[in-house]
């Protein structure tokens, strides 16, 4: 499979992004989209439980989905996040490249018999 | 014509993904509590119609809503909907309907055109991939935010226009359309999604069946599969091949080259069949 | 090669020629063929009797056995893979100082070609690659390689998953060792050409064993056997273009009406492998009356139906796709655990509608003579008499084996 170092290598990008993950979870806090957190959406889950049932029959999304409204158009956040995928996936995507596979080397026998060609032996 | 199966579910898979991605900006209907079985996330609320996904995983949150008539109905047109939907289709809703299989496979398409090689995963692989999925399913059916680690989460929404908050789900999305880069359908090996899926497909009417005795073994069926199914090529008693992974791609069928050694049955009779003159169309000039 | 042996190869060479053209003599004479055969028939002739090579002596060529060697990777590196399993009593006794008593007789007529240079491709031959199925070729692998540089390519025993990942390396090592002998790079897009003749060869063949699974057929199964032989020693274009022409005139004969004998027993004939020009057991079954319609040998039909499916386009996806196919499906008793053949000869017995199997041992072919137990429980199973013939190169045995095989098909045409 991978080898030892490229697997310390993603384990290194993974803990780092988790840990930009998880420190973002503390600073944002009930985000408004604005500024620095702008391209984090607006999307929470104390607004996803405000509105479950409470919205009106029109609203196609019921249960869980009445939350949504939170999850704002955000051309540039959502690009960002697409761009994101692109630039990580390709990164980790040469990383696991998989690698060429062995090559048996054979022994030929009678390879060195110089007169292999019994036109002349015998 | 060559492929035509291939490219009927190619056709399938681009408009569900168009629909089901996109057709919220441009038609107006509203298909209320229906929910499909697969990864159409409800995170893209400009959207026609919506996956289950979240909704199954959320449960338990409307076992603490209280039961107004108008919730229960709710509930049971969401979930109703969904099983009636699992019970007809099966996992053909994994093969044929749903967006990020469709994004998966575009991956891998994009990996053969550039002539990269691919891997292979062994046996030992696929259960240990297996085990990573029973793992997900779990966290799934309890409950405990599997939005916040979804991989599609990122990548439907963010197709659409819509952001949501950065999550671990961002570094999920990365690695698995990494692998899904080089080994087809990677995510579909680990979808919780296509685990519950599976858990019906005893039901469901639409099998995959074998005719030991017209099979040579000659292992194109495992070659061709995307979901690493060594039994299909292996069997040699049981009529019946279809397990829990499999996702009804039915490639399988399509390039087994005996006579009616693979077919896919729904209630019993065969619709699709293999054949020697299918291989040579697809494969011979 | 000093004058006694060069007394004694004269003697071979002229007794190797008239085997080989009494052989194709009697099958003239014996059947009526369409005029499109003539192709196979001058091809061997040609070779055979006239020892002329069919490709020009500045091209290298590569010696193949069995059906396990992937031929593809040698055409694409512009080499000539021609399969070296001798047919020819002849070679068996000029063989027989070099190997033991008790061996199969393709293996001393390989040994005996080689010694006594009775065609010209062997002593033309820039190497050897031999699958060490059975521990005949084993050892013979050893003695060629002092006349040839030889490669044993060691076939598992086993097709389960770990074995046969195995393989896969295996065939990739032959890449630089074909390549170094031709002095041709295998490129992808080389591979994927040689891939695709030969996927439409397959094509062909099935079109042509299509015919032989009409009831009645349209043509003797000797026939056949002798034009999948030819195989190994044309051109494949050539041989492409030959086929497609036989099958369009058996498709002409098929709308006219011609066909062979509707009351002929139809007969599957599996076991060791019948090479040009040890066809003695096909013709005097067919001389008898009865039609060889299923043929499960290895220089026979099965040579040249297994596909190849193409998953990865790299060179290293392709050689994959050519280990799946050369060891998955191979019946060949040489795998410790062969219950596939017994499937495949249950699925031809229905698709042929054969009416008795004759089982073709060669004395000294353990793997097969093992075997016979379960294709005499298969035909217990199936209601399909079963008759295992024991027999090798020589000719002296044919009045014996005249009487057993007709009585067979008297019994055969009165059920």
């Amino acid at each position: 499979m991978l080898d030892k170092r490229r697997r310390i290598i993603i384990t290194l990008i993974v803990v780092a992004l988790i840990g930009i993950g998880s420190m973002d979870r503390f600073m944002d806090g009930d985000n408004d989209g604005h500024g620095e957190g702008g391209k984090f959406g607006n999307e929470n889950d104390t607004e996803r439980e405000s509105e479950r049932f409470g919205g009106d029959d029109k609203n196609n999304d019921f249960g869980g989905g009445g939350g949504m409204e939170g999850a704002k158009e955000n051309f540039v956040g959502s690009a960002v996040q697409l761009g994101l995928i692109v630039v990580g996936g390709i990164i980790i995507g040469a990383l696991i490249q998989p690698k060429g596979i062995e090559i048996v080397k054979h022994t030929v026998m009678g390879a060195n018999n110089k007169n292999i060609n019994n036109k002349s032996e015998v | 014509m060559r492929d035509m199966n291939q490219k009927i579910r190619w056709l399938i898979l681009g408009i569900s993904f168009v629909l089901l991605v996109y057709g919220g900006r441009f038609l107006s209907v509203d298909f209320g509590n229906v929910k499909l079985p697969v990864f159409a996330c409800p995170y893209n609320t400009n959207a026609v119609i919506e996956g289950s996904c979240l909704y199954l995983t959320e449960w338990t949150d409307y076992l603490l809503e209280g039961a107004s008539v108008k919730s229960l109905f709710n509930i049971l047109m969401i979930f109703g909907s969904t099983l009636v939907a699992i019970l007809l289709f099966g996992r053909l809703w994994c093969g044929y309907v749903c967006p990020f299989g469709f994004i998966q496979d575009i991956l891998y398409k994009i990996r053969e055109w550039s002539g990269l090689k691919k891997r292979n995963l062994d046996q030992k692989m696929r259960e240990r991939l297996n085990f990573i999925k029973w793992g997900l399913l779990i966290i799934f059916l309890i409950g405990i935010g599997f939005c916040e680690i979804c991989p599609v989460r990122y990548v439907i929404p963010p197709l659409n226009g819509i952001a949501t908050r950065f999550e671990f789900g961002l570094i999920v999305a990365i690695i698995v359309l990494a692998f899904s880069f080089n080994s087809e359908r990677f995510f579909c090996r680990i979808c919780p999604l296509g685990a519950t899926l599976g858990l019906f497909q005893k039901w469901v009417p639409f099998k995959i069946t074998k005719d030991c005795v017209a099979c040579t073994e000659c292992g194109i069926c495992y070659e061709a599969c995307p979901m690493d199914i060594r039994e299909i090529y292996t069997e040699r008693e049981k009529t019946d091949v279809t397990c829990g992974e499999c996702i009804l791609c039915n490639k399988c069928i399509d390039y087994c080259p005996e006579k009616e050694a693979l077919s896919l049955t729904f209630f019993g009779k065969k619709i699709y069949t293999s054949g020697r003159d299918r291989f040579y169309k697809n494969h011979v000039k | 090669m000093d004058l006694r042996k060069a007394k004694r190869k004269a003697r071979y060479d002229r007794n190797f020629v008239r085997v080989s053209n009494k052989m194709l003599e009697l099958m003239k004479e014996t059947f009526e063929s369409p005029k499109s055969f003539d192709y196979f028939y001058d091809q061997m002739e040609s070779l055979f009797v006239n020892q002329k090579m069919w490709v020009s002596e500045d091209q290298s060529i590569i010696g193949t056995f069995c059906a396990m060697v992937p031929e593809e990777l040698i055409t694409a590196a512009g080499g000539v893979p021609v399969r070296l399993c001798g047919g020819n009593y002849i070679a068996q006794v000029a063989g027989d100082e070099y190997a033991p008593r008790d061996s199969c007789p393709v293996v001393k007529a390989v040994i005996g070609s080689f010694d006594m240079n009775l065609l010209p491709m062997y002593s033309s031959c820039k190497l050897a690659i031999v699958p060490t199925s059975c521990d005949g070729k084993k050892k013979m692998a050893e003695v060629i390689s002092n006349y040839v540089p030889t490669l044993p390519l060691h076939i598992p025993a086993l097709k389960d998953e770990e074995s046969f990942e195995d393989v896969i390396p295996l065939f990739m090592g032959l890449v630089p060792i074909i390549e170094e002998t031709t002095g041709n790079q295998i490129t992808p897009r080389r591979l994927k050409e040689a891939i695709q003749i030969n996927q439409e060869i397959n094509k062909e063949v099935h079109r042509l064993m299509a015919y032989k699974k009409m009831k009645p057929a349209l043509i003797h199964g000797s026939l056949v056997l002798l034009a999948m032989n030819t195989y190994q020693y044309s051109d494949r274009s050539d041989y492409l273009k030959a086929l497609r022409n036989l099958n369009d005139e058996l498709e002409l004969r098929k709308n006219e009406g011609m066909s062979l004998s509707e009351k002929a027993p139809r007969i599957m004939m599996t076991g060791s492998p019948v090479v040009f020009p040890n066809m003695k057991l096909p013709v005097a079954l067919e001389e008898l009356g009865a039609v060889v319609v299923a043929d499960e040998t290895c220089a026979g039909d099965r040579m040249l139906t297994d596909p190849v499916f193409i998953s990865d386009g790299t060179l290293e996806g392709m050689v994959r796709s050519l280990a799946v196919k050369y060891v998955l499906p191979c019946s060949c008793p040489t795998f410790a655990y062969n219950e596939e053949r017994i499937y495949r000869l249950k699925q031809m017995v229905k698709d042929y509608e054969v009416d008795g199997i004759i089982y073709h041992v060669l004395r000294g072919c353990l793997p097969y003579d093992f075997e016979v137990r379960n294709v005499e429980k298969l035909s217990k199973e199936l209601g399909v008499p079963v008759l295992r013939v024991e027999t090798d190169y020589n000719t002296e045995d044919m009045e014996q084996l005249k009487i057993r095989l007709e009585a067979f098909t008297e019994m055969l045409k009165m059920k």
